[in-house]
C-alpha cells in the first residue's frame, strides 16, 4: 500500500490568525526551499490556491520549523503531518495546524536512467531484506526510513502536473 | 548521686582534664559551623559560580551559529541535554535581542526561580561580531554542591569530633593507669599512713613524675616515721623526765620570765602546803617570810636575768604560816636563740638541817682544835722521844707523791710546786709518817715565807758522801745517801739567826703563827734516821733544806712495824645521866656535848665556872656528874666544884686541861685522887671516862 504524506501550515495555538488570508506580509519558517510537501507544495498552494504574499524563512528542518512558529519567532510554519506527529508533545501542544494540503506518496529512493535494471532491483531487494532484519530495521530507522516498500514511478506520476517545478530552488 | 560525690566527681582531676579537650570540642565545632562552613561555601558558591558562567559562555559560543543559522531544534536539542546532564539546572531560557522567548517553549515562571535561597541566576549575552543576538539565562540550584560541601564539612567536623573522643577516651584511660590508680593507691597509703600504718604499699608505674611523686611520698612517709619513731623516743624521755620531776624528792617550780609560777611538781606542794591552783599564776613571793632581806631577792633577780644560776636560802612560810628553810637554785631556760623564756627553780628544805647546822660546826671546829692540840702534842712528844717510831723500808719518792695532795692544799694556791723526782728508786730506812712530818714542817715554813706566792721546788738525789764530809757532818758513815731538797723563793733566812733554827722553840713567827718547834723536831727525825738536815739560804732570795737519809739497798732490815692503837676497841658507853659541861672553849665544849648527847646523855652547859655553879643550883637534882676545865674565866673547875660540892657533896666530876695530870698534881691544885681526860678531848676516851666515873661507887 503506498504511504502518503501532507504538507501542513503551523500557528502558535493561541496566535490570532485564523484564515490563510490573514498570512500576507507574515514571515514564514520552512525547512528549506525545496522540501516536497512542507514548502515546494505549501508554497505552489498558497500563491497559486490563496494569493498569499508571505516572507519566506528557511531554518534548515522541520523541528526548528515548528519551534519557531510554536515561540511565535515567526508567525506561521510549513511542515508535514507526519514530522509534526513526531516532535515532543510540548511542541506538539503549543501549535495548531491551519492548513493542510493534498497527500502525496512518500519520498522514493530512485535510480539514474544509466543505472542497470539489475543493479536498482538488487538494491531495492537489499533495502527490504534489510528491513527484515532487527538490526538492519535499527539501521534504516535512524536514516529515518521506517518499513521501505517497492515503488514504481508510476506511483508519483499524477504529481506532474502539479506545476511544483516553478517553486524548485537551485543550490 | 549524692552532692558531695557529685561534687568530688566534678572536682576530680579526670574531669578537670577532660573539660578542655571538651570545650575544645566544642570552639572546634563553633569554628567550624559559625566561619569555616560559611567561608567554604561562600568560596566554593564562588567557584560554582565562575564555573557555570565559563560553562555558560562556551555554550553559547555553540549556540550562536546554530541561532544564526535558525536552527532551533538543535538549539533545544543541545539545551534540554544541557539540562538533563546538570540536575542543579531548573531552567534555562534564551531571548532574542527583542526579548523574545527562543527556548522554552514555555518560559519558566518567576516562581520556579525563586523558590529557595540556594537557587541561583545566571544571565549571560549572546553577541556574535557586535550583534546583539539576545541572552541566556539559568536559574540554578546550589543547594547540592552545598549540601555536598556542608556534608563532607559534616564528615570532617564527625571525623575530627569521633577523634576527640577517641583521644579522649584514650587519655581517660591512660588516666586511669597512669594517674589516677597511683593518686588512689597514694591516697590509700597516705590514710593508712594518717592511721599509723607505714606498711601501706605503693606502686611505682615507672620513671614518670607520679613515679617521683610517689618517690617523694616514700621519702615523706620514712622520714614520718622516723620522726614519729623519735617522737616516741623523746615522749618516752619526756615522760621519764616528766616523772623524775613529779616524784623528784626535791621542789621543783618553773616561772615565766615575769616570776609568775607556770608549773609546780607535787613535792613543792607537799612543802608549801599550797595547792597547784594556788599557786600558778602567782609570783614566789607569795611564801615569802618576813625575814626575807628584799635585797636576797634584788640580786636573785639581777643573777638569773643575767643569764646567770642563782643559788642561795630562802626562808620562806608555808600555807599554814610555818616558816621553813629552802635551800634553792634557780637557773634561766633559754631558748634556742639563747632567750630566756622561763625560770627553773630547784628548791630543797633545809630547815632540818638548819637546826643540825650550828652542832656540826661547832665538831668541826672541836676536831680542828682536837687536830692542832694532837699535833702540838704529837710533836712535842716525838722531839722528847718519847713515841715509838716504827721504821721500814720505802722509797722515799713515795713519801713525797704519797704527800702530793696534803701539799697542794697546805701550800694554798699562791705557790706553785715543782717536784723533781729521782727517775729511779731511793730505798731508804725510815718511819714514813715521821719523815712526811718533817716535810710538812718544811713545808709550812717555806709557805709561810712566801704569804705573796712563789715557787716551792722539790727534788730527790742520790749522792755519795766522803768520809771527810760524814765526819764534817757528824753522820754516821760515808756512802750512798738520798736526798731530798724542799727550795722556796721566799724571803730567805738572816745568816745571823741560820745557826739557831734548828733550835727547839726558836721562831721568828708572830706569836700564834708558829711553836718553835717545827724546825727543832725536823732535825731530831732526821738524826734520829742516822741522816743529816743543812739549809742554804740568801737573804731575799729563797731558802734550800736538804735532808740526808741513807740510802738502804744493801742492808734491809725487815722490821715489823709496832701494833698500831686500835680505836676500834673503844668500848661503847652508853648512858641517859644527865651532865653538866663547864667549858669556856666553844669547841672542847660542843664536841663534848654533841659526844655525850648522842651516846644518850642529857647535858647541862656552861661557858665559865660561876655559870657552872648557877646551873647547878638550877638543876641540882638531875646533875650526876661535872665536866670541868680546869682553867676558866671568873671560876676555875677547881673553884666551881668545890662551890657545887657544897650542895652535894657526893657529886662526881671529871677534870679536863692542857696540862698533864702530873703537871697539875705537881701545882697542887688537887690533894687527892681526881678524874682527868688531857685535852685533846678525844670522844672515845671521853666516854670511856665518864661511864667509868659515873659507873663509881665510890663517895668522898
Amino acid at each position: 500500500m503506498q504511504r502518503s504524506l501532507k504538507g501542513i501550515l503551523v500557528v502558535k495555538k493561541d496566535s490570532q490568525i485564523k484564515e490563510l488570508s490573514e498570512l500576507n506580509g507574515k514571515t514564514i519558517a520552512f525547512p528549506s526551499p525545496n522540501a516536497l510537501g512542507a514548502s515546494l507544495l505549501m508554497r505552489a498552494d498558497l500563491e497559486r490556491f490563496y494569493n498569499v504574499k508571505f516572507s519566506p524563512l528557511y531554518v534548515k528542518t522541520h523541528s526548528s520549523v515548528y519551534i519557531h512558529a510554536a515561540t511565535g519567532l515567526t508567525d506561521v510554519g510549513g511542515g508535514i503531518d507526519k514530522t509534526l506527529q513526531e516532535q515532543e508533545q510540548t511542541v506538539r501542544d503549543a501549535l495548531r495546524i491551519l492548513y493542510t494540503t493534498r497527500p502525496m506518496p512518500s519520498h522514493p529512493i530512485s535510480t539514474h536512467p544509466r543505472v542497470p535494471r539489475e543493479h536498482a532491483n538488487k538494491v531495492q531487494r537489499a533495502m527490504i531484506e534489510m528491513n527484515n532484519t532487527k538490526e538492519g530495521n535499527e539501521l534504516l530507522s535512524k536514516i529515518p526510513i521506517n518499513e521501505p516498500i517497492p515503488t514504481t514511478f508510476e506511483d508519483y506520476k499524477h504529481m506532474l502536473g502539479w506545476g511544483l517545478d516553478a517553486y524548485w530552488e537551485k543550490d | 548521686m549524692h552532692i558531695g560525690k557529685r561534687i568530688d566527681y566534678l572536682m576530680s582531676l579526670r574531669i578537670k582534664l577532660l573539660t578542655p579537650l571538651f570545650v575544645f570540642s566544642l570552639l572546634l565545632v563553633f569554628y567550624f559551623y559559625a566561619h569555616q562552613m560559611p567561608n567554604v561555601l561562600e568560596q566554593l558558591e564562588t567557584e560554582h559560580r565562575i564555573y557555570t558562567e565559563n560553562h555558560l559562555d562556551s555554550i553559547i559560543e555553540g549556540l550562536i551559529p546554530l541561532l544564526l543559522g535558525h536552527q532551533l531544534d538543535a538549539v533545544y536539542e543541545n539545551l534540554d541535554s544541557l539540562l538533563k546532564n546538570n540536575p542543579n539546572w531548573i531552567s534555562i531560557q534564551i531571548l532574542n535581542a527583542d526579548g523574545k522567548n527562543i527556548y522554552p517553549i514555555q518560559p519558566p515562571s518567576a516562581q520556579q526561580s525563586n523558590r529557595a535561597d540556594s537557587i541561583r541566576s545566571f544571565e549571560r549575552r549572546i553577541n556574535f561580531i557586535g550583534s546583539d543576538l539576545g541572552k541566556l539565562i539559568l536559574i540554578s540550584d546550589i543547594s547540592p554542591i552545598l549540601i555536598d560541601a556542608k556534608k563532607r564539612i559534616d564528615d570532617l567536623m564527625l571525623s575530627l569530633l569521633a577523634g576527640i573522643a577517641v583521644f579522649t577516651l584514650i587519655i581517660a584511660i591512660m588516666l586511669e593507669g597512669v594517674v589516677r590508680r597511683p593518686v588512689r593507691l597514694l591516697a590509700n597509703a597516705s590514710k593508712k599512713l594518717a592511721d599509723g600504718d607505714f606498711e601501706a604499699q605503693l606502686m611505682k608505674t615507672g620513671n614518670d613524675e607520679m613515679s617521683t611523686l610517689i618517690d617523694s611520698f616514700a621519702v615523706m612517709r620514712d622520714s614520718i616515721r622516723k620522726y614519729q619513731t623519735d617522737l616516741i623516743q623523746k615522749n618516752e624521755s619526756l615522760i621519764k623526765l616528766s616523772r623524775a620531776v613529779e616524784q623528784s624528792p626535791v621542789s621543783i617550780v618553773i616561772t615565766d620570765t615575769s616570776g609568775d609560777i607556770e608549773f609546780v611538781n607535787p613535792r613543792f606542794l607537799q612543802t608549801t602546803g599550797y595547792s597547784e591552783k594556788e599557786v600558778i599564776g602567782k609570783k614566789l613571793g607569795i611564801m615569802k617570810s618576813a625575814n626575807a632581806g628584799t635585797n636576797d631577792y634584788k640580786m636573785l633577780w639581777e643573777t638569773i636575768s643575767s643569764g646567770r644560776v642563782w643559788q642561795g636560802e630562802f626562808h620562806n612560810k608555808k600555807k599554814n604560816g610555818e616558816v621553813f628553810y629552802e635551800y634553792a637554785s634557780i637557773s634561766p631556760i633559754k631558748n634556742k636563740d639563747g632567750v630566756i623564756t622561763h625560770y627553773l627553780g630547784i628548791k630543797e628544805d633545809i630547815t632540818d638541817r638548819k637546826k643540825l647546822a650550828p652542832e656540826k660546826q661547832y665538831a668541826e671546829q672541836i676536831l680542828t682544835a682536837s687536830e692542832k692540840a694532837a699535833n702540838l702534842i704529837s710533836q712535842l712528844l716525838s722531839f722528847s722521844r718519847k713515841q715509838m717510831i716504827g721504821p721500814g723500808l720505802i722509797n722515799l719518792n713515795e713519801i713525797i707523791t704519797g704527800m702530793e695532795k696534803f701539799t697542794a692544799r697546805l701550800l694554798g694556791e699562791d705557790i706553785e710546786i715543782n717536784t723533781n723526782l729521782f727517775s729511779g728508786e731511793l730505798p731508804v730506812f725510815v718511819e714514813a709518817g715521821q719523815i712526811g712530818q718533817v716535810l710538812m714542817n718544811l713545808y709550812t715554813n717555806a709557805r709561810d715565807a712566801m704569804p705573796k706566792g712563789g715557787l716551792l721546788t722539790i727534788r730527790t738525789d742520790i749522792a755519795n758522801l766522803s768520809a771527810e764530809y760524814v765526819n764534817i757532818n757528824g753522820l754516821h758513815k760515808p756512802g750512798i745517801y738520798a736526798i731530798i731538797s724542799v727550795t722556796d723563793t721566799g724571803s730567805g733566812i738572816n745568816e745571823d739567826i741560820r745557826d739557831k733554827i734548828f733550835e727547839p722553840f726558836f721562831t721568828t713567827k708572830e706569836i700564834g703563827k708558829g711553836t718553835g718547834l717545827g724546825l727543832s723536831i725536823a732535825y731530831g727525825i732526821v738524826k734520829q734516821h742516822n741522816g743529816l738536815i743543812n739549809v742554804y739560804s740568801e737573804n731575799g732570795k729563797g731558802t734550800t733544806f736538804k735532808i740526808f737519809l741513807p740510802f738502804a739497798s744493801d742492808e734491809i732490815k725487815n722490821t715489823e712495824s709496832e701494833d698500831t692503837v686500835d680505836d676500834k676497841k673503844v668500848a661503847k658507853y652508853n648512858g641517859a645521866e644527865t651532865i653538866l659541861i663547864a667549858e669556856d672553849d666553844e669547841a672542847v665544849r660542843s664536841l663534848a656535848q654533841h659526844v655525850l648527847e648522842k651516846n644518850g646523855y642529857e647535858t647541862l652547859v656552861a661557858r665559865d665556872g660561876d655559870e657552872a655553879v648557877v646551873k647547878f643550883r638550877e638543876s641540882n637534882d638531875n646533875i650526876q656528874l661535872l665536866i670541868l676545865d680546869l682553867i676558866m674565866p671568873k671560876k676555875n673547875g677547881k673553884e666551881a666544884y668545890d662551890e657545887i660540892r657544897q650542895l652535894r657533896p657526893d657529886i662526881k666530876a671529871i677534870f679536863i686541861s692542857g696540862y698533864t695530870a702530873e703537871a697539875i698534881r705537881k701545882k697542887g691544885i688537887f690533894q687527892d685522887d681526881f678524874d682527868f681526860i688531857s685535852k685533846p678531848v678525844l670522844p672515845s676516851t671521853l666516854l670511856c671516862k665518864v661511864r667509868e666515873v659515873l659507873d663509881k661507887t665510890v663517895a668522898f
